[in-house]
């Protein structure tokens, strides 16, 4: 440093009390103010639809009106009454399920290997597992069209059960992997070394610790399922539609307020099964 | 001279239920370097914080120059940070961090470079400023961290714990160079630490700090010798501590009664404790390793004890002696390795000594 | 190779592995790979179909729009995004739960549900024209929904919290120290957020940006159901061909084009995307 008289330190090195002393307060809580605005305008834009819906599905017009005229329910009976509506709920429902369990079990036993095994080509496999999650769900949805159409496989379960547990296995492979990879495994050294042979060990000490892990992988596997939109609607027929698909089919040529019924039941399945994992997360910290 | 006084009255923060700083006033003059020490939650960090501006006080005043700093934002206070972690930017060079505060105050290009190679010259890095932190090594990093902190000049300068995450060898020539940096800038340094030989070793005056309050403050050797309480007693160096009765004065002296017909002669209570200590009160006495001595058991005026344990410990030996009073405690002896055979060994019956002079007495349990 | 208390043996690997092997060779690379196939053989090798979209200047059209409504989209998001992922990481508790909870809300919201939601707001008898009815600021209802504005609103809305989420990961993993060394070197709140918190913040936007652009160009159902006829992007187009018009082979050109598009990007691109962990930046 110079060997100078030091008069700066007399007063700061930028004279700021030149600046008007009344106006710094005013153009912070301005811009304050301006931000908070700006800001709360995109949160509004991101749910705004999510919640616009909601209205529009207990409204009494059978036309799409806003502002409702008045509260109703007869638009869910009238989605729980027709037998289209059901047939496709529980289609998508059973496949959802399906998918869950297979997917869990699939994704858990390859993410054990994956984390604990040691082969050649295991990089490879990993980043090919992930690849469902990758590809555009239209290259996805078309290619199985292609397979399925002409061996007359389309509307068929097992066909959608394939589909769907290709599409949720990437979720659980995640969860899984990541819930292996956090845990402590110097706990799995302990347990060997108090004499415990390598399966009980798996058993009794790693599979109570990602237990959570597997089941937030299998809510995954379950949403991926009865949400997709996409590959359902190419590989649906009449002999077996995906809710996705009649509500699709519906806003093209049947637009009611029963859709917004249904998307309304839709929506609270999703947000509360999601809100329940970030709830268990939460609790249990991990 | 760079350095400025900072005085601090009266500074009180509190935390919901959690009162972390209790009214604590401190005048530090210009170029002193003072060491707030204490254990973690004592509230000297609280206090750094508060000095910097990231937090506001409760109540209290924090002045430098005699200008009242306490309203300021932290970035109008001008004063120096080192943080624990050097808090070295990663998407900057060296020299781009050191740069930093001068850009801040508008400091022209030619003038910013000049002096951002003196404040690494200053801190012997002058080649290091093309480099990114992540290259450096820890004392490198620190050693930037100094610089940055340095190179505006300020008035006073904040170190929290900046040496915790060094090595023992890397620390202690850290130590010297800050040592060395303040005295030739004439800087005022405080200097927060938990480590008391860091303390002793580097400071003007040590202020000792305990749950929020402000314990003691003074120079090193006051510290050490005349501690105001068990506290401050043990926080610094090792302390020894017997509990007796206190039977009264005799001849300008305490007496205090250690065990069934054995007194000891200790110094009059000082001025703060004299009220509390009265004849037939329990009270403490504290006394250093280094002051007591080994003697021949049974010998005049000795307290008998046994030895349990005989520690080597290279420059010096440690005796364990269990003595005989009251509640029968472990006392440390500390004696200079000599070469000589040892002094004692385990079970061998002794007596301790320690001079009346190295004695402090302070009230029994209750008492702080 | 030794034993290792921490591997298990290949053949157990293997065997742990060997379900999802066969679940995606089956299930996800066979159909893909008949894509590919059906495209170029018919039954010769048969380029004609790739011409066709190299050589009309109707899919040509088409590739230039999908490219620019995702370019635009992916701006869109940055910035209206970018605020939300900050305040996310604001300590004011208030602030930061309720710009969560809406991500959070929109994230999980099925993309179906958001995409009608858009088209009951802006058709001609939609809330937002009945709205500018009410208040007279228009004489007529606007023509809101099948246009190129509606595609890029809706999916702007659809993509942003995938925006979000890798850049409040890149925020939150700024230490408070580095805030607090900027300002007590005599930065203020702006200088701050420029200098120190912008830059480090950059992994996360190059992240949210590639993953909003990928996943933009192969959207197929928001442009399906708010777009249309001329407002046709590659998937719409590519469905249109394989169950409209029926011709098999084109789609499957035009699928494995998208397909390759995507793939390029992602390797191109890989650097980016790792700084995004996956699954435990998402709900």
């Amino acid at each position: 440093m110079s060997a100078e008289p030091n008069a700066i330190n007399q007063k700061p090195l930028v004279d700021r009390s030149s600046m008007p002393r009344l106006a710094r307060p005013y153009r912070s809580a301005l811009a304050t103010v301006v931000a908070g605005f700006v800001l709360s305008a995109i949160l509004f834009f991101l749910v705004l639809p999510t919640l616009v819906i909601v209205p529009i599905s207990l409204n009494t017009a059978a036309y799409i009106d806003f502002p409702p005229q008045g509260l109703t329910l007869r638009w869910y009976l009238q989605y729980f009454n027709d037998p289209d509506w059901m047939a496709a709920t529980f289609f998508s429902l059973r496949i959802a399920v399906a998918t869950s369990l297979s997917a869990t079990v699939i994704g858990t036993l390859a993410a054990i290997g994956l984390v604990r095994g040691n082969f050649p080509g295991k990089n490879l496999l990993h980043a090919l597992s992930l690849a469902p999650m990758i590809v555009p769900h239209i290259v996805f949805g078309v290619a199985l069209y292609l397979v399925f159409a002409p061996l007359q496989l389309t509307g068929n379960f097992f066909g959608f059960l394939i589909a769907h547990t290709v599409l949720a296995v990437p979720y659980v492979l995640l969860t899984v992997m990541a819930a292996l990879q956090r845990f402590d495994f110097t706990l799995e050294l302990a347990a060997l070394n108090c004499g415990a042979s390598r399966t009980r060990c798996f058993v009794y000490v790693v599979l109570p610790n990602i237990a959570p892990g597997v089941a937030i992988g299998a809510v995954f596997a379950f949403l991926a399922s009865f949400d997709e939109a996409t590959v359902a609607f190419f590989i649906s027929d009449t002999g077996g539609k995906s809710i996705s698909r009649k509500m699709f089919e519906d806003i093209d040529f049947n637009l009611t307020p029963v859709i917004a019924a249904v998307s309304t039941i839709l929506v609270a399945i999703s947000l509360l099964l999601m809100a329940t994992i970030q709830h268990v997360k939460c609790r249990r910290e991990l | 001279m760079i350095g400025q006084a900072l005085t601090l009255k009266g500074i009180r923060k509190r935390y919901k239920e959690n009162l972390a700083v209790n009214d604590v006033s401190i005048d530090i003059d210009a170029g002193e370097f003072v060491s707030i020490l204490g254990p973690s939650g004592s509230g000297k960090t609280t206090l750094l914080t508060m000095i910097a501006g990231f937090e506001s006080p409760c109540a209290g005043q924090i002045a430098i120059g005699g200008r009242d700093i306490t309203p300021q934002a932290p970035n109008r206070r001008n004063i120096g940070l080192v943080f624990q972690r050097y808090a070295l930017f990663p998407h900057m060079t060296v020299g781009q961090n050191v740069a930093f505060p001068l850009r801040m105050r508008g400091i022209g290009r030619a003038p910013t470079r000049d002096r951002v190679k003196g404040a690494l010259e200053l801190v012997q890095l002058g080649a290091y400023e093309d480099r990114y932190p992540d290259q450096l090594s820890g004392g490198q990093q620190q050693r930037v961290a100094v610089a940055r902190a340095l190179v505006f000049e300020p008035p006073v300068l904040l170190m929290d714990e900046p040496l915790g995450a060094l090595d023992k060898n890397l620390r202690e020539a850290m130590q010297f160079e800050i040592k060395r940096l303040q005295s030739k800038l004439g800087a005022t340094v405080i200097y927060v630490t938990h480590d008391q030989d860091e303390a002793l070793t580097m400071s003007d005056r040590i202020a000792v700090m305990a749950n929020g309050n402000l314990v003691q403050i003074g120079r090193p050797t006051d510290i050490y010798q005349s501690p105001v309480s068990p506290f401050v007693a043990d926080f610094i160096g090792r302390m020894n501590f017997i509990d007796c009765d206190y039977l009264g004065s005799e001849g300008g002296e305490g007496v205090v009664l250690l065990a069934e017909g054995l007194t000891l002669k200790t110094p009059l209570p000082g001025p703060i404790d004299q009220a509390k200590i009265k004849a037939g009160m329990a009270v403490r006495l504290a006394i250093r390793p280094e002051r007591m001595s080994l003697v021949q058991a049974g010998s005049n005026g000795a307290i008998p004890g046994r030895v349990e344990a005989r520690i080597f410990v290279g420059s010096f030996q440690l005796f364990l002696v269990r003595i005989k009073s009251r509640g029968n405690p472990l006392v440390q002896i500390k004696i200079a390795a000599t070469g000589e055979m040892p002094v004692a060994d385990a079970g061998d019956e002794v007596g301790i000594r320690a001079q009346t002079a190295a004695i402090h007495i302070f009230p029994g349990q209750g008492g702080q | 190779m030794g034993v290792s208390a921490r591997h298990y043996s290949p053949a157990l690997s293997l065997t742990l592995i060997f379900p999802l092997l066969l679940l995606l060779l089956a299930g996800f690379l066979y159909p893909i790979g008949l894509l590919i196939k059906l495209s170029l053989f018919n039954p010769d090798l048969d380029f004609s179909s790739y011409r066709r979209i190299f050589e009309q200047p109707l899919y040509l059209d088409v590739i230039v729009r999908t490219v620019k409504i995702g370019l635009v989209v992916t701006a869109a998001s940055l910035l209206a995004g970018f605020p939300v992922a900050y305040a996310m990481t604001l300590p004011k508790s208030r602030i930061n739960t309720i710009a969560a909870a809406a991500v959070f809300i929109a994230l999980w919201s099925p993309v179906l549900v958001r995409s009608y939601a858009w088209i009951v707001l802006l058709q001609r008898n939609g809330v937002v024209n009945r709205i500018f009815g009410e208040l007279d600021i228009t004489p007529a209802p606007l023509k809101l929904i099948h246009t190129e504005g509606a595609v890029m609103l809706a999916m702007t809305h659809v993509l942003m919290p995938f925006m979000i989420l890798p850049i409040f990961a890149a925020l939150r993993a700024i230490p408070a120290e580095y805030v607090r060394a900027a300002r007590n070197l005599g930065a203020d709140r702006f200088s701050t957020f420029l200098r120190i918190i912008l830059p480090l913040s950059l992994p996360g936007v190059f992240a949210g940006c590639t993953m909003c652009f990928i996943l933009a160009i192969g959207f197929y159902i928001t442009p399906a159901l708010v777009g249309g006829p001329g407002t046709l992007m590659m998937a719409t187009v590519i469905g249109q061909q394989a169950t409209v018009l029926l011709d098999w082979p084109f789609a499957a050109a035009l699928a494995t084009v998208l397909l390759a598009v995507t793939l390029v990007l992602i390797l191109v691109f890989r650097k980016t995307l790792s700084f995004n962990r996956g699954f435990d930046n998402v709900g």
